[in-house]
């Protein structure tokens, strides 16, 4: 058996020696208690908004939020800009302003092209700035009739149907139900129709 | 809020940064604000230097804008591109000297129109002659068409500006067309075609009208 340190014995004995508590003790902490001002048990809902925390995500989730974000701002800026020809930025100076047309100017044209062994086949003219993309045609349940109806202002609008072949060929067909545009040298023929009474 | 990854942010960042740069150049498409940006650098130099001056002419601007981008959509060489813009360009010029410049688009591209398909300018000053108000779009559009199908110019000019002075209805013209069309795709000549078509459209004039030696002569084209 060894010594042992006085320290030692000390410390054991003060552990052991029971603490006097003064009795109306618990009854002041419990005073103090019930004076507080009660914590709400829902934490103030804005409060959700604006704490930090953190959320874990991968790159592949990242970049695809940020595509979303991207598109969004596509949209928008699609819905925002060149409508009748006006650019709110005001930096578009080739393209001459239109007054703006009300909705209920515009009247509804369905375009038709039968082409049974296109592949697809969309309408392109001035009303869409020859954008080959931008109005594409469905084909019909039965047969090879093509069709669109799109909406369009009063007056003189110049078209043609781009046809793509399930061989990969494209070619520039004139309406055989509508007039004629002259010949402009660009190489296949426009067709004309008009919108409104008189086309004015 | 802000986005912590487990991967780390800088891998989200770099991965945002090539989506956008790829996605950049769709968001212009989309939204188009430079349509003149599918034309090559030169080309679309010359086309804007056209465009300006047409500007400055008091002429319209957008049918020429039309006019390339067609060309663009069409894949034409740059050379046909910057010459279908410059006629256009000259048509209008020819247009506001027989015409006047108080049109709206669709007359002054009617108007370009025939006189591209080869309606001489004094044909199409008639028109202004004549005009009191009205409008002559369909006119122009079924006159060019009708010479696009090989009806003679002269012909075409003189029963078109009968009908429109006899005060044809939109009706009429397109009725004309239509039946000339089906005509010259069964084989008969085009100006025989136009000629016998003339016959069946009725004479609408308005009371107070002064006809012109012209129109007194409803059925009688040059061929």
């Amino acid at each position: 058996m060894t010594e042992q340190d006085p320290y030692v014995d000390w410390i054991a004995r003060e552990a052991k020696r029971a603490v006097a508590v003064d009795p109306m003790a618990v009854e002041r902490i419990m005073a103090r208690v019930r004076l507080a001002e009660r914590p709400s048990r829902r934490p103030a809902r804005w409060r959700w908004f604006v704490e930090p925390r953190s959320l874990p995500l991968s790159p592949i989730v990242g970049a695809a939020l940020a595509a979303g974000l991207v598109g969004i701002g596509v949209f928008l800026g699609h819905l925002n800009i060149d409508r009748g020809g006006q650019n709110p930025t005001g930096r578009s100076a080739t393209v001459a302003p239109r007054p703006p047309l009300a909705s209920s100017d515009t009247s509804v044209i369905k375009f038709v092209l039968v082409a049974p062994h296109a592949a697809n086949v969309a309408v392109v003219g001035d009303f869409n700035n020859w954008d080959a993309k931008a109005t594409p045609m469905t084909r019909t349940k039965t047969g090879g009739t093509w069709s669109v109806a799109i909406q369009l202002p009063p007056g003189r609008h110049v078209y043609a149907f781009v046809v793509n072949g399930a061989n990969g060929t494209t070619q520039w067909v004139a309406d055989p139900t509508a007039p004629l545009a002259p010949e402009d040298g660009l190489g296949a023929p426009n067709s004309v129709v008009l919108v409104g009474g008189s086309a004015s | 809020m802000t986005l912590v990854s487990s991967r780390g942010s800088r891998a989200v960042a770099c991965a945002a940064t090539i989506l956008l740069g790829a996605l950049h150049p769709l968001a212009l498409v989309a939204q188009d604000p430079d349509p003149l940006s599918r034309l090559d650098t030169q080309t679309r130099f010359t086309v804007e230097v056209i465009i300006d001056s047409a500007r400055v002419a008091g002429v319209p601007t957008r049918p020429l804008l039309l006019k390339a981008l067609e060309g663009a959509a069409k894949h034409a060489d740059n050379r046909h591109i910057i010459a279908a813009v410059r006629s256009q360009f000259r048509a209008e010029l020819d247009v506001r000297v027989a015409l006047g410049s108080t049109l709206n688009e669709s007359e002054w591209t009617s108007a370009v129109s025939a006189l591209q398909a080869g309606v001489p300018l004094e044909a199409l000053a008639k028109f202004r002659g004549e005009r009191a108000g009205k409008p002559f779009t369909r006119a122009l559009v079924v006159l060019t068409d009708l010479i696009q199908r090989g009806v003679p110019v002269p012909e075409a000019s003189s029963a078109i500006m009968q009908l429109w002075q006899r005060g044809a209805a939109d009706g009429d013209f397109y009725g004309l067309w239509k039946n000339v069309e089906q005509d010259i795709l069964s084989g008969q000549n085009p100006g025989t075609a136009l000629q016998q078509r003339m016959r069946e459209v009725p004479v609408r004039v308005a009371p107070g009208t002064k006809l012109t030696p012209a129109s007194q002569e409803p059925d009688n084209p040059s061929s």
